[in-house]
């Protein structure tokens, strides 16, 4: 089967008066890895949002081939992985991963070890750590063609960032990932290509040094 | 429809206990301002304290709408079939209260 492309295009977008993102224009591919990185307040989770459907800007143009999406979670074409923690509380853990997972990955995601050991919790037994696996996971894991995850690295130990980047590896097989963290040598690991937003539009990135052009990095150690 | 109807009663259920209290105080409410509680009384206090305790989500716990997002569904979708369902439950309970009333008065005479 052909992979689907998602295509981002002519994003606008401005909190009182100041333009956040204004030349944006990205594609992604099921099959591969895009990682996003940018500095603090560049517009990353802005994006994600976007393409996701959650915010509305002033203008965007999101389609999967060709065909306009308004909505990207509303016909379950793209899933996200927002920064916050987003399970309900109060309803157990295999209640919830029921209803995103997509039943072709059951058995695999049934598998991990964190989700068997705390499938008949509820959020609220769960710590820090464990909740955000899981609800990486369930993000992973869903039928979405395409997959947002925003500093999915951000809230867990080493030990945990090393399991999932084989998870998030096998899962562009059959998906297109557009990831963003501020642990940029974890994107680097998993990405298959990079584009930075700098001043509101996106630019590519074609080694560490245009990290260091485009200022993100101060220097390369 | 299975899947539609848990996501429905998933969210409800994050809802009951703001439900069931915003539903006392505005029947507390209409029955200290109308002074006598009716049909009409009790179905406003009803839809009230449903919007009030959505509302009440709404800013405590909005995180959790990604969670709806991702399973595919609007909002606006899960808030509009909540309310369908808590209208319905109420209006079932209020028959079944109101003819347990009747049939005892019958009976008792």
């Amino acid at each position: 089967m052909q992979p689907r492309t998602l295509l981002v295009d002519s994003v606008e977008l401005a909190f009182d008066n100041r333009k956040i993102l204004q030349d944006v224009a990205l594609q992604c591919s099921q099959g591969e890895i895009m990682g996003l990185l940018g500095r603090n307040g560049s517009g990353k989770s802005s994006l994600l949002k976007i393409i996701f459907g959650s915010l509305k800007p002033a203008y965007r143009y999101v389609s999967i081939d060709g065909k306009y999406i308004y909505n990207g979670y509303a016909d379950g074409s793209i899933a996200y992985l927002p920064q916050h923690n987003y399970l309900p509380h109060g309803i157990r853990i295999s209640s919830l991963a029921r209803m995103l997972i997509d039943p072709i990955f059951w058995d695999e995601f049934a598998e991990q070890p964190v989700f068997q050991n705390h499938q008949h919790k509820t959020v609220g037994e769960l710590s820090g750590g464990e909740l955000r696996m899981l609800e990486t996971l369930m993000v992973v894991y869903n039928k979405a063609d395409f997959i947002l995850l925003d500093e999915p690295f951000t809230h867990i130990s080493p030990v945990q960032t090393e399991f999932f980047k084989p998870i998030i590896k096998a899962c562009s097989q059959r998906k297109g990932i557009i990831i963003t963290d501020h642990q940029y040598y974890n994107v680097l690991d998993v990405a298959d290509r990079l584009i930075i937003l700098e001043n509101g539009c996106t630019k590519p990135v074609n080694g560490v040094d245009d990290l260091v052009t485009y200022r993100y990095l101060s220097g390369i150690k | 429809m299975k899947r539609t109807a848990i996501l429905t009663f998933q969210y409800y259920r994050m809802l009951l206990l703001y439900n069931i209290a915003f539903t006392i105080v505005w029947i507390a409410f209409a029955l200290y301002g109308f002074g006598e509680l009716n049909t009409v009384v009790l179905f406003w206090a009803k839809v009230s304290g449903f919007v009030s305790a959505a509302f009440i989500q709404h800013y405590s716990a909005k995180e959790s709408y990604f969670y709806f997002r991702n399973a595919g569904y609007r909002m606006r979708r899960v808030i509009m079939l909540a309310f369908l369902a808590d209208a319905l439950g109420f209006i079932i309970i209020f028959l079944l209260f109101t003819f347990i009333i009747h049939a005892a008065t019958h009976f008792i005479g």
